[in-house]
């Protein structure tokens, strides 16, 4: 994905541009890959959807400290910071849509032939598509004491893992939504 | 940051990505919608309710202050349920989330 390439087990870094800044600088997010000693599935992270939630790019960076790739079955690719723009503004917004469509999190799965942040999500959404087997998507709210999570209620193979994922990550105020047909790849 | 770091560990142990056995954390609180309240005013704000709390609609959440240091409003709560984000204030922008609230709560 972008500039990571893992072709074999162990810890790989890279960035992927998804956008441009209007002087043409290219906006590159860190992709970190960990890919596992045997075959399994591929558990995605990212955080910073929102640009000044930070908590997520923190227990992204702590939870792969601690992670053995020769202890692994499957990989994990995480992306601590999604919506750059917002974050080098520290704004939860791209900095040049902002309300008018710069909620990256609004934006998915992307249009390649539209905004800047649809094409900023369909860049990530790709790949996303492509990898992910179980997605965790993290935010930040108001204080230290917020912990809630969301799973969707899609039913079926789908509903059930997402059910067992959300059980696993155990915060106890956990509500189903209802699920959305093109999150889906399979 | 530590607690949640372990969640991810438990949650991959779960789908077979790392071995080992796999925590409970028993059962969860799910809601069947979320309210979302924005503060109506702005200036010194102080909550009186946190995290996880039950709460009935018309229950106080938190109190309006003036550069005076005067008490000028206490806001009540728009809905039953339990609280899931509060303004931890000093200060609350008009039209910031005042409070996150978890509707008709039940164990699943």
């Amino acid at each position: 994905m972008g500039t990571a390439h893992s072709t074999a087990p162990g810890c790989t870094k890279g960035t992927l541009k998804i956008a441009e800044t209007p002087d043409g600088s290219p906006c590159e997010i860190p992709v970190i890959i960990v890919q596992g000693e045997m075959d399994g599935p591929t558990l995605w992270l990212h955080g910073c959807v929102h640009g000044n939630e930070y908590c997520g790019a923190f227990v992204i960076h702590e939870f792969l400290r601690g992670l053995d790739h020769r202890a692994l079955a499957g990989s994990v690719v995480a992306l601590p910071v999604l919506q750059k723009l917002g974050f080098q503004s520290k704004q939860r917004m791209s900095p040049y849509e902002g309300f008018h469509g710069g909620d990256l999190n609004r934006q998915f799965p992307g249009n390649p032939g539209g905004t800047q942040t649809q094409q900023m999500a369909h860049a990530i959404y790709e790949s996303l598509k492509r990898y992910a087997d179980v997605l965790v998507d993290f935010h930040t709210a108001l204080t230290p004491d917020v912990a809630w999570a969301l799973f969707p209620n899609a039913g079926g193979e789908v509903g059930t893992l997402s059910e067992k994922v959300a059980r696993a990550f155990g915060f106890n105020s956990t509500c189903r939504r209802p699920w959305i047909s093109w999150a889906v790849r399979r | 940051m530590k607690d949640v770091a372990e969640r991810l560990r438990n949650l991959s142990r779960a789908i077979g990505l790392l071995s080992g056995p796999v925590t409970s954390y028993g059962k969860l609180t799910t809601f069947s919608n979320f309210h979302w309240a924005t503060s109506p005013y702005g200036g010194i704000f102080r909550p009186k309710v946190k995290c996880g709390d039950r709460i009935a609609e018309g229950d106080a959440v938190g109190t309006y202050y003036d550069l005076f240091g005067e008490e000028r409003v206490t806001t009540r709560a728009p809905a039953s349920g339990i609280v899931l984000a509060i303004h931890p204030g000093p200060i609350i922008p008009q039209g910031d989330v005042l409070i996150h609230i978890g509707l008709n709560p039940t164990q699943a």
